[in-house]
């Protein structure tokens, strides 16, 4: 089990570099040019040079990465105009756009998409799980069609769409909640828990159909399992049948799907609904950094989302040792 | 200056739909006469951050909007709803004293205009101020200082200890600008902030952009790049030495990163604190035609007639033949052009490149008298090149108004039996992809917005086919009009020091350009904005092509 851990981590560290470094040569293949985006419009050639110079932009791509993989483990020293900059170890760079430190912006976004991907995960996970199983047992019946059903029109319906028609019901016509939006937990959780409520909700929509369908499908086929009729001729109750001995055998592709899902939406995925209620995470911060080819904000930003799917990937891995005796990780 | 490029709405599809549901709820209590109240927090609603906020970086109409409540320039403009900006002088006594033809420029700073701390203003944190432009960290503002100051182009900014012979300041409150050529209009490139006192001890480089130094009416408290910028009332400042700006509200609290749809429909629900607000970004596309066409919400629209131009260039190095550019500017159909934008309300139908609002604005139309075009005389000139069968590029932005634009400029000249090939660009790097001469296309979208309403900052950055050598990477001459005749008549006018003389100058200068071909004029654009119902004291700012604030009040 341990053995098995340092290598997953080993690869996991293999893994983080080489999306480092696609990253990075991709940035410089896109036609892009941070320098004359910061130059502005009256440009010379003279200014030009000094500015890629002051970006590190003179330096071949090689060196350049060079730098920011050395920086990650030694931190850097940057020369500011006025005052000498150190980035400390982990330094993932400074944003060319706002010259603030890339750690330390994605550090201020983290607690946001935590907020936001774990209270949808809890309720997607449940309410589609427990949709799932339901529409399962009931299959073919009333109750199977509607939820099915109803999860798929939930997922057909884009968030653009559901988020404003949300705001406009609860914020804008019945003033049941304040505009949504991120307060951190420390500061105020009435606050958090309203400005994230409706976010959530989109959130919950979104992924519904596809735990539903999922757990679903998974539960029937355990339901036809040899070793379920067992249970049921050894007249067990129906509960003890369905919840102890098909639903842990059917929740094992669930898991991985959810570790998946749940890392991307940490590391920044949800940057739609990010978008449409203001909430300022790492998606956002994402998408900014290729609008305004920042660099050093790219490669944090996807550094980090890829950190953080691998890093659930390996704990869904460990899980399923814990979910399902029959796995042995060795 | 190019506003901001826009980036794409994520909700650009969904819209109209919400919208259309939320019209009647809006209210319509006036946002234009009332009496000026104290107090209140004014929400600012902002899809993005500035690009900067450091006056001497800062360089779109965005942040110059919102540095004028933290900054004072050396001049500025005097404005009032519905009255013609008039330059005056802000931090300095005057609009300034020029000698020695026009080359040198003096102005004498106000007694009395104080930091946020307390301490006064002095000539000596203007100077170094603008010798800040210089430095290589300093980056993303105007380039007039090095262009114009002696020995600016080889000065590299204040931090290693230099200065600039070139600003003296004989004493605390004078700072004279010596230029390497006659500016006549000198003093209207000092009311950007760039031309603003910085207090060295408080200076942080790089890093000045979340602490600006107030001498304003308003400081920062608290900017979190990104999400949110608080303002509050600066208590040193003092209304007996501004005349161009207010203090009424106690707070401006700019929250960033929101959906422009979003924004939209907080606005016209008018609901919560959205009634004490108003939006960054100008209304555009679906949206725009449809609040424009909502009687319920005209009295909360905010419109200003920019000075800014839509355009579209036509590559001369390419299109060689004039009497073809001649037919595609008769082709053209402007209505269908402007109806990608959101049709009368994004603006008015352009004939000229300097737009009414351009001090030199003259009023001329050489191609179809109906904006709909003149397809007669369009085959008519076809038919004087010989009929070619042409197929031409067209670049535009790959954000769904202009791709419209684009699919309307496709229709109009396949009447002449042109064949248009879309290019749509990243909107993100779009400016920077045309003004990159190794990228030509026949012809393509362009738009600009002059940095003082004035010829002088539209023809030379358009027409000049120097900077085609010059500045390979930066060129604003999406024409690649190179002619000598032009590039003649720029360099001639530079050097007038009678401005009324100089206007004159340039406005038959545009006739002149016209005539080359080289550009289809399309639309004089207006900035549209939602305020909520509770804001007053908003002015329409024609200068920076933005609703300005300097004088806002919320109704208490």
């Amino acid at each position: 089990m341990f053995r098995y851990l340092i290598r997953r981590l080993l690869a996991a560290a293999a893994l983080i570099v080489v999306i480092s470094l696609i990253t990075f040569f991709v940035f410089f293949a896109l036609p892009s040019n941070p320098a004359l985006l910061a130059c502005g419009k009256t440009c010379s050639p003279e200014r030009l040079a000094q500015i890629k110079q002051g970006l590190g932009l003179n330096q071949s791509i090689t060196t350049q990465y060079w730098e920011f993989f050395k920086g990650v483990f030694v931190g850097r020293n940057f020369s500011d105009a006025s005052i000498p900059l150190r980035c400390p170890a982990p330094c993932l760079g400074i944003s060319f756009k706002t010259d603030t430190p890339v750690l330390s912006t994605l550090m201020n976004r983290f607690p946001a998409d935590l907020s936001l991907a774990l209270g949808s995960a809890v309720m997607f996970l449940t309410i589609g799980v427990g949709l799932g199983v339901l529409a399962a047992v009931k299959r073919g019946k009333l109750l199977d069609k509607l939820a099915v059903g109803g999860a798929l029109v939930g997922v057909s319906l884009q968030i653009y769409f559901m988020g404003l028609v949300l705001i406009w019901v609860f914020v804008d016509k019945w003033n049941l909640l304040p505009e949504p939006g991120y307060t951190p937990i420390t500061q105020d959780p009435g606050a958090w828990f309203q400005g994230l409520l409706l976010p959530w909700a989109t959130l919950v929509i979104l992924y519904l159909a596809l735990y539903t369908r999922l757990a679903r499908s998974s539960m029937l086929e355990t339901l036809s399992e040899d070793y379920i009729r067992t249970a049921r001729a050894k007249g067990l109750p129906q509960r003890t049948v369905i919840l102890k001995h098909a639903l842990r055998a059917a929740i094992t592709p669930i898991v991985t799907i959810f570790g998946m899902d749940l890392g991307s939406l940490i590391g920044g995925s949800a940057v739609i609904t990010e978008s449409v209620f203001g909430i300022n995470g790492i998606g956002k911060l994402a998408v900014d950094s290729v609008t305004d080819s920042d660099l050093p904000v790219i490669m944090g930003t996807s550094l980090f989302a890829a950190t953080v799917i691998i890093l659930f990937n390996v704990l869904v891995d460990l899980l399923y040792g814990v979910i399902d005796p029959r796995v042995r990780l060795a | 200056m190019m506003r901001r490029t826009r980036t794409a709405s994520l909700l650009a599809t969904a819209t109209t739909v919400v919208l259309a549901l939320t019209a009647c709820g809006g209210s319509s209590s006036g946002s234009g006469n009332g009496k000026v109240t104290q107090g209140g927090t004014l929400t600012y609603l902002a899809p993005q951050d500035f690009d900067n906020l450091d006056p001497q970086r800062v360089y779109t109409t965005e942040g110059q909007n919102m540095d004028e409540l933290i900054v004072r320039s050396l001049t500025g403009w005097e404005e009032a709803p519905g009255q013609t900006p008039k330059l005056v002088g802000d931090l300095a006594t005057d609009t300034g004293t020029a000698t020695d033809n026009d080359t040198v420029w003096t102005f004498h700073l106000r007694p009395g205009v104080k930091y946020q701390d307390g301490t006064t203003v002095t000539s000596y944190d203007v100077k170094y101020g603008v010798e800040r432009i210089f430095s290589p960290d300093i980056t993303g503002g105007p380039g007039y200082a090095a262009q114009w100051l002696v020995g600016g182009s080889s000065y590299t900014g204040p931090y290693q200890g230099k200065s600039l012979a070139s600003i003296v300041t004989p004493d605390a409150s004078t700072i004279s600008f010596h230029l390497n050529q006659p500016v006549p209009d000198f003093n209207e490139t000092t009311a950007m902030p760039a031309w603003s006192a910085v207090p060295k001890a408080h200076d942080t480089g790089a890093n000045y952009n979340t602490g600006v130094f107030s001498d304003g009416p308003y400081q920062i408290q608290s900017y979190q790049r990104g999400k949110e910028l608080i303002l509050v009332r600066n208590k040193y400042w003092s209304q007996a030495t501004d005349p161009i700006r207010e203090q009424n509200v106690n707070e401006i609290d700019m929250k960033q990163g929101l959906d422009p749809a979003t924004i939209d429909q907080e606005l016209i629900s008018d609901s919560g604190t959205a009634a004490d607000g108003i939006q960054e970004w100008a209304i555009s596309g679906s949206d725009l035609s449809m609040e424009a066409s909502n009687p319920q919400l005209k009295s909360r629209l905010n419109v200003v007639a920019s000075p800014g131009i839509s355009y579209m260039a036509l590559n001369v190095n390419t299109i060689k033949s004039l009497p073809v550019r001649q037919a595609i500017e008769y082709a053209v159909n402007k209505v269908t052009a402007r109806g990608a934008f959101g049709g009368t309300a994004y603006g008015d139908i352009a004939t000229t490149m300097l737009a009414p609002g351009v001090a030199g604005h003259k009023d001329f139309n050489l191609y179809s008298t109906d904006p709909s075009g003149d397809l007669t005389k369009a085959k008519a000139l076809m038919a004087q090149a010989g009929n070619p069968k042409l197929t031409l590029s067209l670049a535009t932005q790959n954000l769904p108004s202009y791709e419209n634009w684009a699919d309307s400029i496709k229709a109009s000249l396949a009447n002449i039996g042109i064949t248009v090939n879309i290019v749509p660009i990243n909107a993100s790097n779009y400016f920077n992809t045309m003004s990159d001469t190794k990228d030509q296309y026949d012809m393509a979208w362009m738009d600009w917005f002059p940095d003082w309403p004035s010829a002088s900052t539209v023809l030379p950055d358009l027409f000049n086919g120097a900077q085609i050598k010059s500045e390979p990477e930066s060129n604003q001459d999406i024409s690649y009009l190179n002619d000598p005749a032009v590039n003649a008549q720029i360099a001639k006018i530079a050097t007038m020091t009678d401005l009324s003389a100089a206007n004159t100058a340039y406005g038959n200068l545009d006739e002149q350009i016209l005539g080359d071909a080289s550009v289809v004029p399309l639309v004089y654009m207006k900035i549209t904005e939602l305020s909520g119902s509770d804001v007053g004291g908003l002015i329409a700012d024609p200068v920076n092509s933005a609703i300005n604030l300097s004088r806002v009040y919320i109704k208490q």
